[in-house]
């Protein structure tokens, strides 16, 4: 008798008959000598049947109320035409959220865009209990949300817009949006974001999903700490800059200046994370030193042993990208070797292939197994805009995974670097 | 009006006419043509929502959401996918913001544990229907434990029946990621509901 864990990937295919009819051979063959693997599959096929029999055992849905579509229509005509931009909960400030906004932002992000923009980002209201005011005004908007379920949208002729409390912001694959905070100090949310804003103006932002980059004032005598909470972890702020990514069972934050304290929700554990450090939490409350690894939207961020120049010359967090064509400052650029390459237009680029990456990691996963996979790739970018040289250099030993990940890069058609070749960092971090 | 899905298996995605010209009046702000949509898709979207929340007091308050959100969206309808998939997907959405918005409001550690049967309020439930409302609470309260995109997935193919290529086009993901996702969440779930005695008893064909 074999004294193996039943291989749950192929008693799964079995039951969704998946296998072929050579691997339902060899499979049945087995299980007549492997007694764990066939009442393993007994127990699935029993688990299975029970489902499918609830299915067809759940209560009908709840039929239509006589007034829902008087509602409904109610609700829409008020909105005016479908995909009508500005939402009725956008409130004027206080005045004193006004004030504390004109102190705190950041100079250099005080212009507000201008120009026309596509539509960057989406926003969900909570309902109409928005008298507490504003809790956050839109500094600058960039990129351009993909087909798709979209709610309230938010393009750059929204700069300046006042925000209400507990509105849920949504960026979209290409999407960016800068925000500065009633509470003090300025939030900027990446892309395929979601962003919870605080329920009253010194509350703390949730991060949904995503990645954010946080830069507040220092804390003070009489001003609670800034935080950022996501639903694994707190970040409190002590004055600092820092990127916190959240993905389904992950959260970790980087610190570039100052310091943040760093809680796990499920566990209580906390940490001290000083500037140049990252720590991570994972969905059992764990944490560890490191930025971990991070949902397949791809999450960079400065890895540990990088040499001392690059923070400055990575593409910014997060991962899936901002956008390059809507500038509406000058654009950050990635400089190595001898040229120099638009880092925004690369990270769209790379970002466009998120699915192909995605399905990189997923063939691994399945191949493999479940854990976070960090992998830094670094190539060169020639002057025609095609790759030159590539090294994903991974934290697991796969070759298949490797493979499949210069492959996307290779398909990608970058922006064309001026003075010569660029070379560009890019790290990628997956987990499921 | 053609066609636009078929499903072998009972579920949300059910042959639907796509009527382009209900899409284009919808679009530029028909009412009229809101309300038919509406109407149309209602009954799936209604199923849909309630088999991936469960029992929820909310349900008819998300299928509300889901149509002002089918409304907002439909400038970015571009007709790339079929018009029945593409207000499933706001659905799913629209119920996974709802399921978030909800864990986010309870305060703590979230710690769910499969509830015992109610308590007999008097009426007489024959006792196979207890059997099934207590399966389905504690199907409900397992799925507490995975996240959202893996709930939907799971609920999705489990409970709906729908083959992985049917929700990799309603939640817009690669094949392999719905995969992977239906692997864990199975594996999570099917753990959990195995050692439980109400499923762990279930007689297929001849349940008691």
């Amino acid at each position: 008798m074999s004294a193996h864990a039943p291989d749950l990937k192929k008693l799964f295919a079995m039951l969704d008959g998946r296998l072929s009819p050579a691997d339902r051979l060899a499979l049945r063959t087995h299980l007549e000598t492997c007694k764990p693997c066939a009442d393993k599959l007994a127990e699935l096929e029993r688990t299975r049947a029970a489902l499918r029999e609830l299915g067809t055992r759940m209560p009908a849905p709840p039929a239509r109320a006589p007034d829902a579509e008087a509602k409904l229509m109610q609700a829409v005509e008020q909105r005016g035409a479908p995909g009508l931009r500005v939402a009725w909960w956008w409130l004027p400030a206080t005045a004193g959220a006004t004030l504390l906004l004109a102190l705190l932002v950041l100079p250099s992000l005080r212009s507000a865009p201008s120009g026309e923009a596509p539509v960057t980002a989406r926003v969900e209201g909570t309902g109409p209990a928005v008298a507490g005011g504003s809790v956050a005004t839109v500094l600058a908007l960039r990129g351009q949300v993909d087909e798709g379920p979209s709610l309230e949208q938010l393009h750059a002729g929204h700069a300046g817009e006042e925000l209400a409390p507990s509105v849920i912001v949504h960026t979209g694959t290409d999407g960016e949006i800068r925000l500065a905070l009633a509470a003090g100090g300025e939030v900027t949310l990446g892309p395929s974001s979601s962003l919870v804003l605080p329920d009253e103006a010194d509350g703390i932002v949730r991060l949904e999903s995503g990645t954010l980059e946080v830069a507040v004032v220092p804390r003070t005598e009489d001003r609670p700490p800034f935080g950022v909470e996501t639903p694994l972890a707190r970040i409190e702020a002590i004055g600092t800059k820092f990127r916190v990514v959240h993905e389904d069972e992950f959260t970790s934050v980087d610190v570039t200046e100052g310091k943040v304290r760093f809680v796990s929700l499920r566990s209580d554990e906390e940490q001290l994370v000083l500037a140049g450090a990252a720590v991570h939490a994972d969905g059992e409350g764990r944490l560890a030193e490191g930025p971990g690894g991070t949902a397949t939207h791809v999450a960079a961020g400065p890895p540990p042993d990088e040499t001392p120049e690059a923070p400055e010359e990575l593409p910014e967090a997060g991962g899936d990208e901002p956008p390059g064509d809507i500038a509406t400052e000058p654009p950050v650029q990635v400089r190595r070797a001898n040229g120099t390459i638009d880092q925004g237009k690369v990270r769209a680029r790379v970002s466009r292939q998120r699915g192909a990456l995605q399905a990189c990691y997923s063939d691994y996963v399945m191949r493999m197994s479940p854990q976070a996979v960090e992998a830094r790739v670094r190539f060169v970018v020639l002057e025609n805009g095609t790759l030159g040289e590539i090294e994903p250099n991974l934290s697991v030993e796969d070759q298949p995974l490797r493979e499949c990940i210069e492959r996307v890069f290779r398909a990608i058609e970058f922006p064309r670097p001026q003075g010569g070749p660029a070379r560009v960092f890019y790290p990628v971090r997956f987990s499921l | 009006m053609d066609i636009a899905a078929t499903t072998t298996w009972p579920g949300v995605i059910l042959a639907l006419p796509a009527n382009d010209d209900i899409v284009a009046r919808s679009q530029a702000g028909d009412a009229e043509a809101f309300r038919e949509l509406y109407r149309t898709h209602r009954p799936h979207v209604a199923r849909l929502i309630q088999r991936i929340l469960g029992p929820d007091s909310e349900v008819e308050d998300v299928i509300q959401e889901a149509f002002i959100q089918v409304h907002r969206s439909l400038p970015s309808f571009q007709g790339t996918s079929l018009l029945s998939t593409w207000i499933h997907r706001v659905a799913v959405n629209v119920a996974l913001q709802h399921i978030r918005r909800r864990k986010r409001q309870r305060a703590g550690p979230v710690v769910m544990t499969a509830e015992p049967p109610e308590p007999s309020t008097g009426d007489v439930v024959p006792e196979e229907d207890v059997l099934w409302r207590d399966r389905m609470r504690k199907l409900y309260a397992a799925l507490e434990q995975v996240s959202p995109k893996k709930r939907a997935v799971f609920v999705l193919h489990e409970i709906e029946g729908l083959s992985a290529e049917e929700i990799a086009k309603v939640m817009r993901a690669p094949l392999i990621t719905v995969r992977t996702r239906l692997f864990y969440a199975r594996k999570a779930l099917y753990a959990a509901l195995a050692v439980d005695p109400a499923f762990r008893e279930f007689l297929p064909g001849g349940d008691r």
